[in-house]
C-alpha cells in the first residue's frame, strides 16, 4: 500500500464537505481587519475561534513593541538558544513571567505546543507514570508518545476516577506525573484543579496544569499580563517554586529538544514588551 | 487458565453490547477497530469501561497494540496477574 493511500478516507470526508458548499477546514481570508474582524469571499465576518482573548494582535502598542524589535533584532532567531544563543528579550520576558507569576525561574518556548511536548515528554521518564485527562489537547497526546513513561487516562475533569488511577499504582515503582488543563482548549471547560490537587497531595504525585490557550486570561492575571508582557507570548509553561527547584529548572532546560537544540526560539518580536500600557487596561 | 480467559472474554462482548448495533456478531477475532465502527474517542471509552469492569488501568501503549477482542481479554489477563 503506498503511503498516502492511507487518506484515502480522510480525502473523502473532505470532498464531502466541500460538496456542501463550505469546508470548515479550507477558510481562506482576503483580509484581518482588526482582532476580531475579517473579510471572506468579499463580505466582512467576525472571527471567533482565534484564541485571541485580549485581543492584543492590532493593539497599537504591540504593534509598535513589534515593529521596534524586528528593526532592532530581525525577522527571527534563525535558531535553537542553546546553538545560535539566547537574546535578551528572551531574558527579560523570562524574568517578567517569572516575576508575574511570583516563582524564582520560567522557562518560554516557541509554542504552546511545544511546551506541552518538550516539559512533559522530558520530565516523565522511564518507569514514571504520566496520567491524563481524557480529554487532553493533542500535544499532551503527543508528548506522551515521545516520553518512555507508562500513560494512563482517567475521565475527563474526574478527581475521583484520578484517584481511583493512583492507587492502583501505589506501592510501584516511578514518579506519578499527572496532567491536565487549566481550561480545557476542547471543551472550555475549566480544570477542578482544587479537587484534583488534593488528591495530588493525597497520593504524593506531581501536577501539569498547562495553560496551552489562555494565558493572560483571569481577573487579577489579565491586568498583570497585560501591563508587563502584553500576552503575545503563547508560550509560558511551567516555574520553579523554590531556589533547588530554579536550579533544577534551568537544567532541565538543555534534555529539552523544543527549547535547546532542535527548534528556532522564540522570535523577538513575540517576546518584546509594549512600550505603553494598553490603554484598556486597568491601573 | 483458558477458562478464566474466556470469562474474560465473555465480559468484554458483553460491555460491547450497549455500543454497536444489536445484531453485530463479536468473537475472540473481531477486530476493535476496524471490525465494529468504532471511532477512536468510542474506543477510548469502551477500554475504560473495561477498566471500571476488571479495576485495573490500561496503559495507552498497551491499548495501541491490541486489535482484537481476544488481545484485549489476554492483556487484561496479564495486567490483572501483575498486580496480583
Amino acid at each position: 500500500m503506498a503511503p498516502l493511500s492511507k487518506f484515502n478516507d480522510m480525502r473523502a470526508a473532505l470532498q464531502a464537505l466541500a460538496a456542501g458548499g463550505r469546508n470548515p477546514f479550507d477558510v481562506r481570508f482576503e483580509k484581518i481587519s482588526s482582532a476580531t474582524e475579517a473579510v471572506l469571499e468579499g463580505r466582512p465576518c467576525l472571527l471567533f475561534g482565534t484564541n485571541n482573548y485580549l485581543g492584543l494582535t492590532f493593539d497599537e502598542s504591540c504593534i509598535a513593541a513589534s515593529v521596534s524589535s524586528v528593526l532592532a533584532a530581525g525577522t527571527g532567531t534563525t535558531g535553537s538558544r542553546i546553538a545560535n544563543g539566547t537574546y535578551g528579550d528572551h531574558v527579560l520576558l523570562e524574568r517578567r513571567i517569572a516575576e508575574f507569576y511570583g516563582k524564582r525561574a520560567a522557562m518560554i518556548f516557541t509554542t504552546g505546543y511545544q511546551a506541552n511536548l518538550g516539559l512533559i515528554s522530558t520530565l516523565a521518564g522511564r518507569d514514571d507514570h504520566l496520567l491524563i485527562d481524557a480529554d487532553s489537547h493533542a500535544s499532551i497526546y503527543d508528548a506522551c508518545k515521545l516520553s518512555a513513561a507508562e500513560v494512563i487516562r482517567f475521565r475527563h475533569n474526574d478527581a475521583e476516577d484520578l484517584a481511583i488511577r493512583l492507587r492502583r499504582l501505589k506501592g510501584g515503582t516511578g514518579n506519578c506525573i499527572i496532567v491536565t488543563e487549566g481550561i480545557f482548549s476542547m471543551l472550555g471547560d475549566s480544570a477542578k484543579l482544587r479537587e484534583i490537587a488534593s488528591v495530588k497531595r493525597e497520593m504524593g504525585a506531581t501536577l501539569i496544569s498547562t495553560k496551552l490557550i489562555r494565558s493572560g486570561l483571569g481577573a487579577r492575571m489579565g491586568v498583570a499580563s497585560v501591563k508587563t508582557w502584553g500576552s503575545r507570548a503563547r508560550s509560558i509553561s511551567w516555574w520553579a517554586p523554590s531556589a533547588k527547584a530554579s536550579e533544577r529548572l534551568a537544567a532541565s532546560r538543555y534534555p529539552i529538544y523544543p527549547i535547546s537544540t532542535c527548534c528556532a526560539s522564540l522570535a523577538v518580536p513575540t517576546c518584546s514588551r509594549p512600550p505603553c500600557r494598553p490603554p484598556w487596561s486597568v491601573p | 487458565m483458558t477458562d478464566y480467559v474466556d470469562s474474560i472474554e465473555a465480559s468484554v462482548i458483553e460491555l460491547l453490547a450497549h455500543r454497536v448495533p444489536a445484531d453485530t456478531k463479536v468473537t475472540a477475532e473481531t477486530r476493535i477497530v476496524g471490525d465494529l465502527g468504532l471511532d477512536s474517542v468510542a474506543v477510548l471509552d469502551f477500554i475504560q469501561d473495561v477498566e471500571d469492569r476488571f479495576d485495573l488501568s490500561i496503559p495507552l501503549e498497551r491499548v495501541a497494540e491490541v486489535q482484537t477482542i481476544g488481545e484485549l481479554s489476554v492483556a487484561i489477563q496479564t495486567l490483572k496477574r501483575a498486580a496480583g
